[in-house]
C-alpha cells in the first residue's frame, strides 16, 4: 500500500503579497497612487511526495508555510507555481471529486452547527456528502465509541468546551472514511488529557485503517509521538524529511544522561554538563563518539551513584535548536 | 445535471428540517419568534399605509393599491427571507470578509449549490411570507381584481424576479469583500436595508429620469413598485415596452453581472486566500 502515491507536490511555490503602510500622514497621498506592495514567499519551490498509509508530522516555525500547504492541498489555495496531486487529482481542478474522499480539519476552526446538537451536523454531513445509510450508521457507531461521543451527542455544539468540540468535529470529519486526512494543529488549545485521546485514536484509526495522515502541530511532543514521518519546513523550503532518530542525529545525535549522587559530583570526561542541582546532575553525550558500553564503565568508576536515568534529548528542544541554527544562517547570509 | 438537482433537493430537505428543530428547540423561544417576527413585519409597511390613509392615497397611487404594493413588497422580503435567511448566505459579505469561504472548499457540492441552499428557512424565515400573502390577497380582494391563471403566473414571476435583484445586487456590492475583506464586512447589510427601506415607497410622481434610474441602475422600483404597476395593470409613464421585459430583462443583467463577479472574487479568494479568518457568524 506504501507505493502507492497519496499526494505529490511537485516544484509548488506560492507567493502572497503584502501591503506595507509607514503610518505616516506623509505617506497617505503616496499610498493612494502607488501603493507599496512586498511579496513574501511562502512556499519555495517546494517537492514532496507522500505514500499512502504514511504518517507525516509537518512541522516549522510560525510563518513557514504548514497552513499554506495545507490550503493547497485541500483545495482552498492555488499555487503561484507548480503541480498538485492529492490522490491521483487536481484540487483545484477536482475540488467536488476530492472532497469526497480526503478530510480536512482546522485546529482552530469548527465545522459543527453551533446552534444545533452534534448529532444534527453529522445528519448534515450524511446529506452534504451523500453517504450511504449502511456506512453512515457503521462509521457513527465506531466513532461514538472510540472519542467517547455519546454524552456529547445531543448537546449544541457552542455549549462544548474545546476538547469535546475538538472531538466532535474530528468524529464528524472521518463519517464519510475519507482515505487521506490533513488535520492542521489539531491539538491546539488541548489540554493533556484531550491531546492524550485526541492522539491515540489518530494512531488506532492510523493502523486499522490504514488512514494516511498528513498533521501539522507546534507540538513536537506529540508529533514524535504520532507520527513515523517528519517534514520539516523553514522559509517555505524542506528543510528536514526523515524519522524522529534521524532527526536527532542532525543535531548531533546526542543523549542525556542524569545522575544522582550522594557525595560529591561525579567526573564524566568527554561529557556536557548541562545542569546541576542538589545532588542531581545531568550529562549530554554523543553517541557516535561514546557506546553505552563506555558509559556504562565510566558510571561504574563513580563511587557515590544513588540512581542513573538515560534518555533522549527532548525533540522540543532538538527542534529549538534548529529553528536558532536557521535563524543564524539566514542573518548571516543577509 | 441530475446528480446537481439530486444534491439540491436533499440539501433544501436536511436545512429545512434543521431550521424546523431549530424553531421548535423550546416553546417559548418559539412563541417569542413567532410574536417577534409579527410585530416587526407589521411595523415595517404601516408607516407608509398610515400616510396613505391620511393623504387618501400618494405617489399616483391610491390606499388599495398601495396596499398591493406593501404586500407585493413583502412576498418579495418574504421569498428573500425563505431562502436567504440562515447562515449569512444573504449577507454574502459577511462570509466572504470573515474568510468563511474555506467552509465551503471542503464540501463536496458545487457552489451555487451550497449559495442557494444554505440560507433557506422554511420555517423561520416564512412570517414575511405569510404576511405578504395575506396583504396582497386583502388588497386583491379590495381593488376588485380579476384573477386569471396567467395573472397569478405574471405574480409569481414578478416575486421570483424581485427578489433574484436584490440578491444579485447584494452579491454585485459585496464583491468588495473579496478585496476588502474587513472593511466590507457588513456591506450586504447596507445593500439589504436600502431595499427594504425604499420598496415601499411608490415612485409615481417623480421625474421619468428618477424613475427610470430607479428601475435599471439602482433597482430599488424593481422591488415592489414597478412590478406593482405591471399587475395593476397602470401606465409606466418612463417607457412604452412591455413592463414584463424589462423586468425579465433587468433581472437577468443583474443576475449575470452578480455571478461574474462573484466567479471573479473567488478566484481572487483562491489565488491570495483570506488574510482573516472568525470564527463566529457562520453557523
Amino acid at each position: 500500500m506504501k507505493d502507492k502515491i497519496a499526494l505529490q507536490l511537485s516544484h509548488v511555490t506560492k507567493i502572497y503579497t503584502q501591503w506595507q503602510r509607514s503610518g505616516k500622514i506623509k505617506d497617505v497621498i503616496k499610498n493612494l497612487f502607488a501603493p507599496e506592495k512586498r511579496e513574501l514567499v511562502a512556499l519555495d519551490d517546494l517537492s514532496l511526495t507522500i505514500h499512502q498509509g504514511e504518517f507525516v508530522a509537518y512541522a516549522g516555525a510560525n510563518g513557514a508555510g504548514k497552513s499554506t500547504t495545507i490550503k493547497i492541498l485541500s483545495g482552498i489555495l492555488q499555487p503561484s507555481q507548480g503541480q498538485v496531486f492529492v490522490l491521483g487529482m487536481n484540487p483545484a481542478k477536482q475540488r467536488i471529486e476530492l472532497m469526497k474522499r480526503i478530510g480536512v480539519l482546522f485546529g482552530q476552526r469548527t465545522e459543527l452547527w453551533w446552534d444545533h446538537p452534534v448529532i444534527s451536523s453529522y445528519e448534515w454531513k450524511k446529506a452534504v456528502w451523500n453517504i450511504s445509510d449502511e456506512i453512515y450508521e457503521k462509521t457513527l457507531k465506531e466513532v461514538v465509541e472510540l472519542l467517547d461521543l455519546s454524552d456529547i451527542l445531543h448537546t449544541f455544539s457552542r455549549e462544548l468546551s474545546l476538547g469535546q468540540r475538538m472531538r466532535a468535529d474530528l468524529g464528524m470529519m472521518l463519517l464519510h472514511r475519507p482515505e487521506l486526512i490533513f488535520l492542521d494543529e489539531p491539538t491546539l488549545g488541548l489540554d493533556v488529557l484531550g491531546k492524550r485521546q485526541m492522539i491515540a485514536f489518530l494512531k488506532r484509526i492510523h493502523q486499522e485503517n490504514k488512514t494516511t495522515i498528513v498533521v501539522t502541530s507546534h507540538d513536537m511532543d506529540d508529533l514524535e509521538e504520532m507520527a513515523e514521518r517528519m517534514i520539516l519546513l523553514s522559509k517555505g523550503k524542506i528543510a528536514f524529511d526523515g524519522d524522529f532518530y534521524k532527526l536527532r542525529e542532525v543535531q548531533g545525535a546526542c543523549s542525556r544522561i542524569q545522575i544522582t549522587v550522594s557525595g560529591k559530583a561525579p567526573v564524566m570526561e568527554d561529557m556536557n554538563c548541562i545542569s546541576s542541582e542538589k545532588n542531581v546532575y545531568e550529562y549530554e553525550f554523543d553517541t557516535q563518539k561514546m557506546n553505552m558500553a563506555q558509559v556504562l564503565a565510566l558510571l561504574s568508576k563513580q563511587p557515590d551513584i544513588r540512581d542513573i536515568e538515560i534518555k533522549k534529548a527532548p525533540i522540543e528542544e532538538v527542534i529549538a535548536n534548529l529553528y536558532l541554527s536557521w535563524k543564524r544562517e539566514s542573518i548571516n547570509n543577509q | 445535471m441530475v446528480d446537481n438537482f439530486k444534491t439540491l433537493f436533499r440539501l433544501y430537505f436536511i436545512y429545512a428540517k434543521m431550521d424546523l428543530l431549530w424553531f421548535l428547540r423550546d416553546l417559548r423561544y418559539c412563541l417569542l419568534f413567532i410574536v417577534g417576527d409579527v410585530v416587526s413585519n407589521l411595523a415595517s409597511v404601516t408607516g407608509v399605509f398610515l400616510l396613505a390613509m391620511r393623504f387618501e392615497g400618494f405617489g399616483e397611487m391610491n390606499q388599495a393599491q398601495l396596499l398591493f404594493m406593501l404586500g407585493y413588497g413583502s412576498l418579495v422580503n418574504g421569498i428573500y427571507g425563505l431562502f436567504f435567511a440562515n447562515s449569512n448566505t444573504g449577507m454574502i459579505s459577511r462570509i466572504i470578509g470573515r474568510g468563511q469561504l474555506d467552509h465551503y472548499m471542503i464540501q463536496p457540492t458545487p457552489f451555487w449549490i451550497q449559495m442557494i441552499t444554505e440560507g433557506v428557512a422554511p420555517f423561520t424565515g416564512s412570517g414575511v411570507l405569510i404576511m405578504g400573502i395575506a396583504l396582497t390577497s386583502y388588497a386583491v380582494v379590495k381593488l376588485e381584481l380579476v384573477i386569471s391563471v396567467w395573472w397569478i403566473c405574471k405574480l409569481i414571476i414578478s416575486v421570483i424576479c424581485s427578489a433574484i435583484v436584490i440578491v444579485s445586487c447584494i452579491y454585485i456590492v459585496s464583491y468588495l469583500a473579496f478585496y476588502a475583506p474587513s472593511a466590507a464586512e457588513e456591506i450586504s447589510m447596507v445593500v439589504q436595508d436600502m431595499f427594504f427601506s425604499l420598496r415601499s415607497y411608490p415612485l409615481g410622481g417623480i421625474s421619468i429620469f428618477l424613475q427610470s434610474l430607479f428601475c435599471t441602475a439602482i433597482p430599488i422600483g424593481i422591488v415592489a413598485w414597478f412590478p406593482s404597476m405591471i399587475l395593476l395593470e397602470k401606465q409606466i409613464a418612463f417607457t412604452k415596452i412591455n413592463g414584463l421585459f424589462i423586468l425579465w430583462m433587468v433581472t437577468a443583467i443583474f443576475l449575470t453581472t452578480a455571478v461574474s463577479l462573484f466567479c471573479k472574487g473567488l478566484k481572487h479568494y483562491r489565488k491570495n486566500g483570506s488574510p482573516r479568518y472568525s470564527s463566529f457568524g457562520r453557523h
